[in-house]
Formats: structure tokens, C-alpha cells, sequence
């Protein structure tokens, strides 16, 4: 497997949680920043374990061919999830063809999985040189919001209280939103460098960005968050300075970037995974994995909420393989 | 043979995207289209003044969602809506039109919202009272009443905001809209 450095490796699972945080939908507070806060805290101690395997000498296939599978099957289901958030917010944001239903929708899926098979196939090394220019372009974007949120933001109105769930409810949203956790334990084997402070690092920065671009993000749509169906998109719209435009240019590429960007970094995951366990089919992979996402969306497009799901299935992901290289030891030593 | 395959794949990608930057092709010509400059709701119906028509449009619907379609079938014309500077609403209206206009019809955040008792649109009015508006928000007469603004205020906690009053003369005071209202 080749390696990627640690900046790479916080780029990439940046990434891809900036897409998950611009579809955010349904209403966003000060009860959101704090969920999302506390569900990546808990899900930094819950990954310390992942980081110590790593470090003692460990690798995505000391748990196992079955473990690999159920990674293979969550970077897969997180493609889907990425595809419907996708389809989901398109409208909002003006995409072409948006509005030609499922034709249009398979058209925005094509081109994505074109450009993402392109970048799939030079591998992670490919995939981490566009990550740096996504993650600059990203933080331009943030820099806007944060510049239009305090200039033009309603300061007073930030304590308001939106959300209809409690602390419990926007914890398990916070979780759901991070769309790097699924691909988190199996990109960390590649970093090279200290694991856990590759594995430090990377959630701060993510807690970090969350945090800046949900408090933007809020400060420029409180005034309409009761009927923002997106709240990050709404932001984009609002914050926009020019008469003419509905939204942001600079939202409109980030936007289409990251879409396409975070769902390469959750096809390459995948495909590194499926060459492992199936060497024959490594050429094939990517392309197979797109479709398998693109029908999985289709699938996914008319469930209702699904946060609890994602969140107990990010925690899944940063849990299960140092707990099965822990079973799987103990039973050695039990069998000798 | 397999670098010359990977050109023809690359340039067979690139081929794809720059079709795909035709995005406002399918949107068709701008000479086919109504562009709306100003509505007036009174609960039961809705009146157009355009850009590019003198002509006013009355529509009777008390849902906006409905109106660019109603509207195409009177003009045989596609209504834009994105670029209305003004809404104007009765007493009566409900905050739905606003969400809806904001939401649907996709307007400006800054697009002026007034109150009035009565039906003030009819050819070149609309320029009219957008001005009339302006100058006395620049004398500080009149608040901000941009959609934004006036949608935040009924959201809000005080549920109402101050919008301006106009009559056949252009604005003539303010009014507190309530979010019931």
C-alpha cells in the first residue's frame, strides 16, 4: 500500500466531512456546534485504540478478511449516503439537470463517477495531491463565510434555540456528520508518522472546522433558519454580494469539488480494501464500487432520517478493528 | 497502445466536461421569458407587474407555488421570478407568501416588501414605488424591509416586523405586520 503523509491524511478526512456539513439539513444552533463537539470528542477516545494498533505494528488486516469486509460495506454505504445527500441538495443549489428527475440525477451521478474513476485510478498518492488543492479551495470558502458571518451575521440571534431535538439527539447528528470516520481506520494504516498524532490532529482540525463553519454558517441564516431546509446552503445564499447572483460562485465550485472529491476519498477506501481481499478484481474496482454506491442512493433516496443509523455506524467503523484484533489474539493465545 | 489509450480516455473526459458547461443551455432564451418585477397579494389573488411588459397580470390563487405556472398559461411565456424587487402585501396576507417567495420563487434577499389597502399595481407603478421606497430609506423614514430581514422579524421573538405603507402616492408611513397576519 502506498503511503501519504499526515497533512494528507487530515486533508483527506476533512474532505470528507465538509460535504456531509454543507447538506446539513433541518435547523443548526448553538445545541448543534455543541453536539458535534461532544460527538467528535467521544469519537476521539473512541478511536484511541485504533491509533495504538497502528502504532504497535498493526494493519487493516489484523482483523481479519470479515472486518475488511464490513469496512468495504461501510465506505460503500457512506458513497451512497454522499450520493443522496447529493441528489437531495442539488435542488437548493441550482445544479443543471437537477430539476430532469431520474435522468438528470443518473447524469450528475455519471459525471461524478467519471471524474472520481479518473482520480480512483492513480491510487491514494492521486488522491492526496487533489486533496490539497480541494482543501485550499474548501478553506477559501470558509474564510468567505466566516468574513460574511461576522460582517453581516446577527450576532443576538446566534443564542437562539432552533433545534427540535435535545443535547442526546444533536450529539448523534454531530457523529452522523463526520463522513471521514468511515474511511478513518482504514486511511490511518497508510500515514506515515506517528499514528496517534496523526489521529490527534486530524480530529482537532475536524472539530475545528465544524465548529468555525456551523457558527458562520449560523450567523448568516438565523434570521431564517425555522424555514432553512439547508441551512450551509441558505448561508451560501445569503452571504452572496451581488444582487444578480442567488448564490455564491465560489460556493457552486467548492460545492461540486468537494462532492466529487469526498466521494473519491470513500471509492479509493473501498477499492484499497477490495484489492486486498480480491487481488484479481483490484483493475475493476472502482468502477464496481460506483455502481454498487449509485444503486445504493437510489435505495437510500426515499429513507427518512438516518443519523442515529450513520452515528452507530461511524462508531462501528472506529471500534471494530481493534476490538477484532483483540478477539482474534486472545483466541490465538487460547487455541495454543 | 496503452499510453495512447489513456490520451483518448483524457480527452474523451475533458470532451464531456466542457459539454457539461453548457449548464443554462436547456434554460432557453431570455426573449421567451417574462421577468417579473413586482407582485401584490391580497389572500385570494396575485398581480404581476414585468420588466418586460407594461402589461399588468392578475392572477387568481391564493398559492404562490402556483403562480409561475398560471401565469405561463395567461402569457404563453415562462415566468422568471428571481429577479422581483417588490412584493406587496395586504393586511390579510399570511407569512407563507414570504416563505414561498423566498423558498420557490427564489428572490433577492433584498427584495423590498410593503404593505398597502390597496391594489397599487398597474403598468410602470412598480419602478415607482420601488424609488419611492429607496428615497425614504435613505431619508430614514422607512426601515430595511428587505425579504430577509422582514421574514426574520416574524420568525423572531417579537413575531412582527416594520415594513413600509404604500398608497397610490408611494410611501406614506410604516406598519407593524404580524406574523398571524
Amino acid at each position: 500500500m502506498k503511503r501519504i503523509n499526515e497533512r494528507s491524511f487530515t486533508a483527506l478526512i476533512l474532505i470528507a466531512d465538509a460535504f456531509p456539513l454543507l447538506c446539513i439539513s433541518g435547523s443548526i444552533s448553538l445545541l448543534t456546534v455543541l453536539g458535534v463537539l461532544t460527538g467528535m470528542a467521544a469519537q476521539t477516545v473512541i478511536a484511541l485504540p485504533l491509533a495504538g494498533l497502528y502504532s504497535s505494528g498493526g494493519t487493516i488486516r489484523s482483523g481479519g478478511r470479515l472486518v475488511q469486509t464490513v469496512y468495504l460495506l461501510i465506505a460503500t454505504v457512506w458513497g451512497a449516503l454522499l450520493f443522496d445527500m447529493l441528489w437531495r441538495t442539488s435542488g437548493a443549489v441550482y445544479i443543471p439537470h437537477e430539476g430532469s428527475g431520474k435522468y438528470g440525477k443518473l447524469l450528475i451521478a455519471g459525471c461524478i463517477g467519471a471524474v472520481c474513476l479518473y482520480i480512483a485510478v492513480s491510487g491514494l498518492s492521486g488522491l492526496a495531491r487533489a486533496g490539497a488543492v480541494t482543501a485550499v479551495i474548501g478553506g477559501a470558502l470558509l474564510l468567505e463565510l466566516v468574513i460574511c458571518g461576522v460582517m453581516q451575521g446577527d450576532m443576538q440571534r446566534i443564542t437562539e434555540l432552533h433545534s427540535t431535538g435535545g443535547l442526546a439527539e444533536e450529539i448523534y447528528r454531530g457523529i452522523a456528520l463526520g463522513g471521514g470516520s468511515g474511511c478513518l481506520p482504514v486511511l490511518l494504516g497508510s500515514v506515515r508518522g506517528a499514528p496517534l498524532r496523526s489521529l490527534l490532529r486530524t480530529f482537532m482540525s475536524r472539530a475545528l472546522f465544524a465548529v468555525i463553519f456551523l457558527l458562520s454558517a449560523e450567523l448568516l441564516a438565523a434570521p431564517v433558519m425555522a424555514i432553512s431546509d439547508f441551512p450551509a446552503v441558505m448561508a451560501a445564499q445569503l452571504s452572496q454580494p451581488f444582487p444578480s447572483q442567488r448564490i455564491d460562485a465560489l460556493f457552486m465550485i467548492v460545492f461540486s469539488c468537494i462532492a466529487v472529491y469526498s466521494i473519491t476519498v470513500q471509492t479509493v477506501t473501498a477499492a484499497l480494501i477490495a484489492g486486498e481481499l480480491i487481488p484479481s478484481c483490484k483493475r475493476y474496482a472502482p468502477a464496481v464500487i460506483l455502481l454498487l454506491m449509485t444503486a445504493g442512493a437510489v435505495i437510500l433516496e426515499h429513507s427518512g432520517s438516518t443519523s442515529p443509523v450513520i452515528a452507530g455506524m461511524n462508531i462501528i467503523a472506529l471500534i471494530l478493528l481493534p476490538a477484532a484484533h483483540i478477539i482474534r489474539t486472545k483466541m490465538r493465545i487460547e487455541n495454543a | 497502445m496503452r499510453r495512447i489509450r489513456g490520451i483518448i480516455v483524457r480527452q474523451l473526459l475533458c470532451g464531456i466536461c466542457v459539454l457539461m458547461l453548457t449548464g443554462c443551455g436547456r434554460a432557453g432564451h431570455l426573449q421567451d421569458k417574462d421577468i417579473l418585477c413586482a407582485a401584490g397579494f391580497d389572500g385570494s389573488s396575485v398581480t404581476m407587474e414585468f420588466y418586460t411588459d407594461e402589461k399588468c397580470l392578475t392572477v387568481q390563487t391564493d398559492d404562490i407555488s402556483a403562480v409561475p405556472a398560471a401565469a405561463g398559461i395567461a402569457t404563453g411565456r415562462d415566468l422568471l421570478t428571481g429577479h422581483t424587487s417588490l412584493i406587496i402585501l395586504s393586511r390579510r396576507s399570511s407569512m407563507d407568501a414570504l416563505v414561498s417567495a423566498l423558498k420557490e420563487w427564489k428572490v433577492s434577499p433584498e427584495c423590498i416588501i410593503a404593505v398597502s389597502d390597496e391594489q397599487l399595481l398597474s403598468g410602470g407603478e412598480a419602478q415607482r414605488l420601488i424609488g419611492s421606497v429607496r428615497r425614504a430609506q435613505e431619508q430614514q423614514l422607512a426601515p430595511d424591509c428587505g425579504i430577509v430581514t422582514v421574514l426574520g422579524g416574524l420568525l423572531g421573538i417579537s413575531h412582527e416586523a416594520e415594513v413600509p405603507l404604500l398608497d397610490k402616492n408611494g410611501f406614506c408611513g410604516t406598519v407593524l405586520l404580524k406574523r398571524d397576519t
